[in-house]
């Protein structure tokens, strides 16, 4: 994403020259998105919102202000707005399941029981329980757009005792480091269909891109023509083989029955030098898509 | 490549350093996303702050500054103008409702117990910030207060205090209230520290309160039912006895409901009898009341009354936590405050001032109850703090804007108490221009004037009440005592015998004639209003008080702001003070001297204020689809500018009487325009009605939306 605004290009060139490897890399995201359609990124540069200055902190605050007002609502979001012209894949196979990890302690804590009791309810198939923390759970969910992935590219993982801890480092769920504390998960997994049953556009699974989230050195866009973007994982990436698809797609309420697992991450999480997680994802997707130009 | 593995050990993040040399900052840039907190950059600001803050120890200095970030910031937010714009309304409900959540995960005690004391403040406020289910910080306040009810034990005075709360919450769930707040009731009688100590089940008394009022389908029922016997497991029979204790209790015998009930769709009570061979739990017995009330008129000394009184009340107020029962709490505390107030001068302070707790605590359970409001008020006058009771009663009138009695009680404490004679007046005057069947409000406005020599006027109001048909005994009286200080004794007696037509055995009345009688003028001023006390004044104790006696403050000022340039620059100063300041929005909305910024949305009530100022009907309209409670007041409003099918459908309603039990609005217009619809039965079409009633029309139209917008009372 190249800005036509100058102070958004100025902004942009700082972090892409940042010291710090962390800054250079949300920059990096910035710079690399391919995704980001021409009405979406001339919303980004020319709307009235947040703060718009030459500085990269100021462009990394209007990203997460973007977010905040576009994407984490209540209104459909802008990953997901007919004219705003996201990229998504043409026609999926409806009958495919998408997985996600939910944390539940902020829905444990709002519902008011424990990872015990709800785990209980869950072994015994109690549905009047489960529909019941549900209710609440999905009020308190607004319309933001989901990460997910499909079941058939984490089978293994899935089944696995271990799932919660392999399924974050899969995923890149480095906001789950749980060096304190276990972080109650549960495995979510509906159909594509779900999905479709509930979306208000025509784009209802569509593309990540680094408009979709806050600045986060954990996301990489992915070359476009690859389809689907790729998970960047908490482990280095062996090759293109290993990496996971991923999509966002838009609001599910969800029922009971798609509460596939119920567990914890009670392990901390991998720490790896982020420049080296990303070069080595990086070459990973070079090789996946064929297109050594990207992201240099 | 470097690799490791694992952090043995959480490590204190150095962002809190930062946080804790600015905590109001911090806090606002955790909730923003600008905090450089990575690896929580992406999560959202709960989840980073139960990261951060969680694995601290006690001791450590960014918990202090947690507390403070939040309030800093929440109060800072409290100030802002609600914006206009969709996405920022969402993004500002969320930041709100997450700092709420903050509080409630990490338990933070401190801003939990300030929000808690400040329970009219935030409550009112966040009452604003509700868009949806996932944009309602007024349920995340409320979240939070539940959650925290542990945490604040030994932080504030009463940690059960909220109970009343938490049932008024599953009443009002799918009616007043979302159904979902019903949840977040039951949630908060979980989390009663008292029940929780004693083994008490509360929550059954809030799903029975609920099912009373809404009488769900089995299904409904047993979907919230289900999971609270799933967390509180228990043998049947256990069950079956606090199910039986809560609906053997009057609510539930008044509405001829039977034990099980509702439960008779689980199938542990499904072949319960009648009643599961229990004694019913009952309140303290009206004996032990009536003897302490007794006791209390025998002018016992306080010291021992007191230790027997909070007895008493400790009883009460289990009994209402386990049955949900709250008749008996609230009539035996207001007939015990009563007492208090009005037998002794030992200890006079203290009396009023337990007297006081008695009427807050009844008020918290029924905000509408009148007895409450009129102890609260009495019992501030009789600890000294006169200007504080005469605000409350204020606050009354704007409250119970239906009914005549609070502006006669206040029309007393005004002339009789502090010597306010002018007010009196003015209030006096309002009272029977909007009560003009009500002949006690004429005398009051007659003795007033009186009392401030001025004869004239008070003759013109005696007059007009003859005149109107409203004249009673006392009305006589008063015409016989004015008749005679002016010399006409012949005008007294004939008064004097018009009145014993009407009361032959009148002790006033056959006073003044054995006065007259023997030549003898009865005295001018009657003797309540020669009793004038000097004022005086106590301050306000509270956060709760203090925004009631805002409040009240400005109804009295209301009442000259349609002539009076120095009232509007009063009101002007006072929204200058604090623009956000709802009442001062609404009354300076109708005058037109307030108008909400092109990127600000005002309150409902001062919209509908602003609207109906401007005669707006697509105005009105628009804010019938934001606001349902006003619904009835706008159809009024839309009728008033001449719309034919909108005077039709309200007088319908009013008519009709069958509407909700708590549609305040419409229940306060049918008993301020009782003579229009008369009228209307008596074939005047509705749309000539409401037009010749216009200012009737329009003055019920002020109130109604005053006392809709009347903040929510909690003293927690």
């Amino acid at each position: 994403m190249n800005f036509l605004e100058t102070d958004l290009a100025t902004a942009l060139s700082e972090g892409l020259n940042h010291d710090v490897e962390r800054i250079k890399a949300q920059a990096q995201n910035i710079a690399w998105d391919e995704s980001v359609s021409r009405p979406r990124q001339s919303f980004f540069e020319t709307d009235h919102f947040g703060i718009r200055g030459p500085a990269w902190l100021d462009l990394a605050r209007r990203q997460s202000d973007y977010v905040r007002l576009f994407v984490k609502t209540t209104e459909i979001p802008h990953s997901f707005l007919d004219h705003l012209k996201p990229a998504a894949f043409g026609e999926i196979d409806e009958a495919q399941h998408i997985v996600r990890i939910e944390s539940l302690v902020r829905p444990m804590n709002e519902f008011g029981c424990s990872l015990e009791e709800l785990s209980g309810a869950f072994d015994d198939k109690d549905g009047a329980f489960l529909d019941e923390f549900l209710l609440v759970w999905n009020g308190l969910r607004d319309r933001r757009s989901a990460f997910g992935t499909f079941l058939r590219e984490v089978p293994d993982e899935v089944e696995s005792d271990r799932w919660p801890l392999l399924l974050r480092d899969r995923f890149g769920l480095a906001h789950y480091p749980t060096t304190s504390a276990p972080e109650p998960v549960a495995l979510m997994c509906y159909s594509v269909a779900d999905v479709l049953k509930e979306a208000e556009t025509s784009f209802a699974v569509t593309m990540p891109t680094v408009l979709d989230s806050d600045p986060w050195e954990h996301f990489f866009p992915a070359p476009k023509d690859l389809c689907y973007g790729r998970a960047m994982a908490l482990t280095p990436c062996d090759g293109d083989e290993t990496l996971v698809a991923e999509f966002l797609h838009s609001r599910v309420t969800y029922k009971h029955d798609h509460i596939r697992r119920i567990g914890q991450i009670d392990m901390p999480a991998p720490v790896h030098d982020i420049a080296q997680l990303r070069e080595m994802h990086l070459l990973a997707l070079q090789i996946a898509s064929g297109r050594e130009d990207f992201g240099v | 490549m470097s690799v490791t593995m694992a952090r043995p050990v959480a490590q204190r993040h150095p962002w809190l350093d930062v946080f804790v040399a600015n905590p109001a900052k911090g806090f606002s840039d955790l909730l923003a996303g600008y905090a450089p907190v990575f690896p929580y950059t992406r999560a959202d600001a709960p989840d980073a702050a139960r990261m951060l803050f969680g694995p601290l120890p006690g001791d450590d200095p960014a918990w202090p500054a947690l507390s403070i970030g939040t309030m800093e910031w929440l109060n800072s937010a409290r100030r802002r103008p609600l914006p206009a714009d969709v996405a920022a309304r969402q993004n500002l409900i969320r930041e709100v409702s997450e700092a709420f959540e903050i509080i409630s995960l990490l338990q933070v005690a401190e801003a939990a117990a300030t929000l808690r004391r400040e329970y009219v403040r935030w409550a009112n406020w966040t009452a604003q910030l509700v868009m949806e289910s996932a944009r309602d910080a007024h349920a995340a306040y409320l979240r939070m207060l539940s959650q925290t009810q542990g945490a604040v034990v030994g932080v504030v005075a009463s940690p059960d205090a909220l109970q009343p709360l938490w049932m008024r919450l599953c009443r009002e769930a799918g009616g007043e209230l979302e159904q979902r707040y019903l949840q977040i009731g039951l949630l908060g009688l979980r989390q009663l520290p008292g029940s929780i100590q004693r083994g008490d089940t509360p929550w059954i008394a809030g799903l029975a309160a609920w099912a009373l009022e809404r009488r769900p389908p089995d299904k409904q029922f047993l979907r919230f039912w289900r999971p609270l016997k799933r967390l509180y497991p228990a043998p049947p029979a256990t069950l079956r006895k606090q199910v039986f204790n809560v609906l053997a209790q009057k609510p539930f015998k008044d509405a001829e409901i039977e034990f099980p009930a509702w439960w008779t769709a689980d199938p542990d009570f499904a072949k319960a009898q009648s009643k599961p061979g229990v004694v019913a739990l009952e309140p303290p017995s009206p004996e032990v009341v009536m003897k302490l009330v007794q006791d209390i008129r025998e002018n016992r000394p306080y010291a021992e009354l007191q230790p027997r009184i909070a007895a008493l009340a400790g009883r009460f107020r289990i009994y209402t936590q386990r049955s949900g029962d709250d008749y008996n709490l609230v009539r035996s505390f207001c007939n015990i405050g009563m007492a208090l107030i009005r037998n002794n001068e030992e200890a006079r302070v203290q009396r009023a001032r337990y007297a006081q707790s008695l009427a807050r605590e009844a008020l918290n359970h029924q905000p509408n109850n009148l007895f409450a409001w009129s102890l609260w008020r009495d019992a501030l006058a009789a600890e000294g703090a006169l200007q504080a009771a005469r605000a409350l009663g204020w606050e009354m009138v704007r409250r119970f804007p239906e009914d005549p009695q609070p502006r006669t009680l206040l029309g007393d404490l005004l002339s009789k108490e502090i010597g306010e004679l002018e007010e009196a007046i003015s209030l006096g005057r309002e009272t029977v221009r909007v009560f003009p069947e009500d002949a006690h409000a004429r005398n009051q406005l007659a003795e007033v004037l009186i009392a401030d020599e001025r004869e004239a006027e008070a003759r013109e109001v005696i007059s007009a009440a003859m005149a109107d048909g409203v004249a009673d005994v006392a009305t006589f009286a008063m015409l016989a005592r004015l008749s005679a200080h002016e010399g006409d004794f012949d005008g007294a007696q004939r008064a004097v015998a018009q009145g014993l037509l009407i009361d032959p055995y009148n002790k006033i009345l056959l006073n003044q004639q054995s006065s007259l009688e023997h030549g003898k003028a009865p005295p001018l001023v009657s003797a309540a209003y020669r009793a004038r006390k000097a004022s005086g004044d106590v301050g306000a104790t509270d956060s709760t008080l203090e925004g009631v006696l805002r409040d009240g403050a400005l109804r009295a000022l209301r009442s000259r702001l349609d002539d009076d340039e120095n009232a509007r620059a009063e009101l002007k100063r006072v929204l200058t003070e604090d623009p956000t300041f709802a009442y001062a929005q609404l009354l300076a909305a109708r005058h037109k001297l307030w108008s909400a910024e092109s990127d600000m949305l005002p309150t409902v009530a001062a919209a509908f204020e602003g609207a109906l100022a401007d005669k707006d009907l697509s105005r009105l309209a628009a804010l019938a689809e934001r606001a349902p409670k006003l619904e009835a007041l706008i159809l009024l409003a839309r009728a008033l500018f001449g719309d034919v099918d909108a005077a039709r459908e309200i007088a319908a309603r009013l008519a009709r009487g069958d509407d909700a039990p708590d549609d305040r609005g419409l229940q306060i217009l049918r008993a301020r325009l009782r003579p229009m619809l008369t009228a209307i039965d008596g074939g005047k079409t509705a749309v000539d009605a409401i037009q010749d009633n216009a200012d009737r029309v329009r003055q019920a139209l002020y109130d109604a939306n005053e006392a809709q917008s009347a903040p929510e009372l909690m003293a927690a």
